[in-house]
C-alpha cells in the first residue's frame, strides 16, 4: 500500500495520514549520548551480559520517535509541538548497532481546551522487522501570543 | 527490584536528577556526529525558546518519561522491555536546572499464568519544587 506522505504543517494532518519513517542506527556513542543525558549507566546499556548484547537505552527510542524527528515535520516559524499524553508498550528490548524505523502514524484529531490536538500511532521496528515499541503519542502546539520583534508598533 | 510478594500501596522512588544545560543538549539536540549539532529547538536554545514565548529552555516530556522507563527497568529488571507499558500526561514544564525524580506506587496485583504477576502502579515525576510534571500508570510483570 502506498503511504501518503504530507509535506504540508503538521497540524494540516488528517486521520490515516503519515509522517515520513526515520530509519537511524543506534552506535555505542550514540547511545552512551542519551545515558550522559539521562545519567543512567548500568552495565546492560554498555556490555554484553546476562541480558545479552548491550540494549539501546529506551530514552533514545522514545526521543527519536517524538513526531518532529520526521523528517517530513513542520510547524510555522514561532510555533512549537507540546507532547502532551504518551501511551507506550514495550515489546522487545533493541541491541546496541541496531539499524531502528520509526513510523508514524496520525489516528485522532480532536480539540481540547479551544486547541488542537492529535494522536499518533507510532511504531518502532528493528532490522528484522520486530517491534521494539509502541507508543500513541498526543500532541498539541503552542506559539508566542505577541511575536517578539524588536520594534515598536 | 520489585518482587511478587510486593504490598499493594508499597511506594518507590527514584533518585533525583538534575537538567542541567549539558544534559538538555545532549539529550535534545540529536546524534553529535550531525552536521550543525545540536538541533536549536526549546529544549536546546535559550532564544529559540524565548521565541515561542518560554521563559527558558525546558526539557523534552521523552526526557523525564525517559527517566521514568529508567526507574521501570531498575524496578521490574530487563524483562520491562518485553511486558512493561506506561501511560502518562505531560502536565508541567521542566526548566533548566531544576531536579525531577520519579515516583511510583502500587496500586494493583493481578496473577497471570502464564507471564507471572502484573504489577499495576500509579507513576508520577516531580520537581524540586514540589509540582508534578509528569502523572499516569505503568505495569510491568514480575516472578
Amino acid at each position: 500500500m502506498a503511504v501518503k506522505i504530507v509535506e504540508n504543517s503538521a497540524m494540516d494532518l488528517k486521520v490515516g495520514d503519515e509522517q515520513a519513517p526515520l530509519v537511524f542506527t543506534v552506535t555505542p556513542e550514540l547511545n552512551q549520548q542519551y545515558l550522559y543525558a539521562v545519567e543512567d549507566y548500568h552495565p546492560r546499556y554498555l556490555e554484553k551480559g546476562a541480558w545479552g548484547d548491550p540494549i539501546i537505552h529506551p530514552s533514545i527510542l522514545m526521543n527519536m520517535s517524538n513526531r518532529t524527528r520526521s523528517p517530513s515535520f513542520k510547524l510555522p516559524a514561532g510555533w512549537s509541538s507540546i507532547h502532551a499524553r504518551d501511551d507506550t508498550e514495550f515489546h522487545s528490548a533493541a541491541r546496541v548497532g541496531e539499524t531502528i524505523t520509526v513510523q508514524w502514524k496520525v489516528v485522532e484529531c480532536y480539540e481540547r481546551k479551544e486547541r488542537p490536538y492529535q494522536a499518533l500511532e507510532v511504531r518502532i521496528t528493528r532490522p528484522n522487522g520486530e517491534l521494539a515499541l509502541r507508543r500513541i503519542a498526543h500532541s498539541t502546539v503552542s506559539r508566542q501570543e505577541k511575536a517578539v520583534t524588536g520594534k515598536s508598533s | 527490584m520489585i518482587e511478587q510478594d510486593v504490598a499493594v500501596g508499597a511506594a518507590f522512588q527514584g533518585g533525583g536528577k538534575k537538567i542541567t544545560a549539558a544534559r538538555l543538549i545532549t539529550f535534545s539536540g540529536g546524534p553529535l556526529t550531525d552536521a550543525g549539532w545540536p538541533r536549536k529547538n526549546i529544549h536546546t536554545d535559550t532564544d529559540f525558546a524565548k521565541s515561542t514565548g518560554l521563559p527558558s529552555r525546558c526539557a523534552s516530556g521523552t526526557h523525564f518519561q525517559g527517566q521514568m522507563v529508567e526507574f521501570m527497568v531498575d524496578l521490574f529488571g530487563e524483562r520491562w522491555f518485553e511486558t512493561g507499558s506506561m501511560n502518562v500526561k505531560f502536565v508541567d514544564l521542566v526548566l533548566e536546572d531544576q531536579i525531577v525524580t520519579a515516583h511510583a506506587k502500587v496500586v494493583d496485583k493481578k496473577p497471570d499464568a502464564k507471564k507471572g504477576t502484573r504489577i499495576e502502579l500509579e507513576v508520577w515525576s516531580e520537581r524540586n519544587d514540589g509540582r508534578k510534571v509528569m502523572t499516569g500508570t505503568a505495569a510491568g510483570v514480575v516472578g
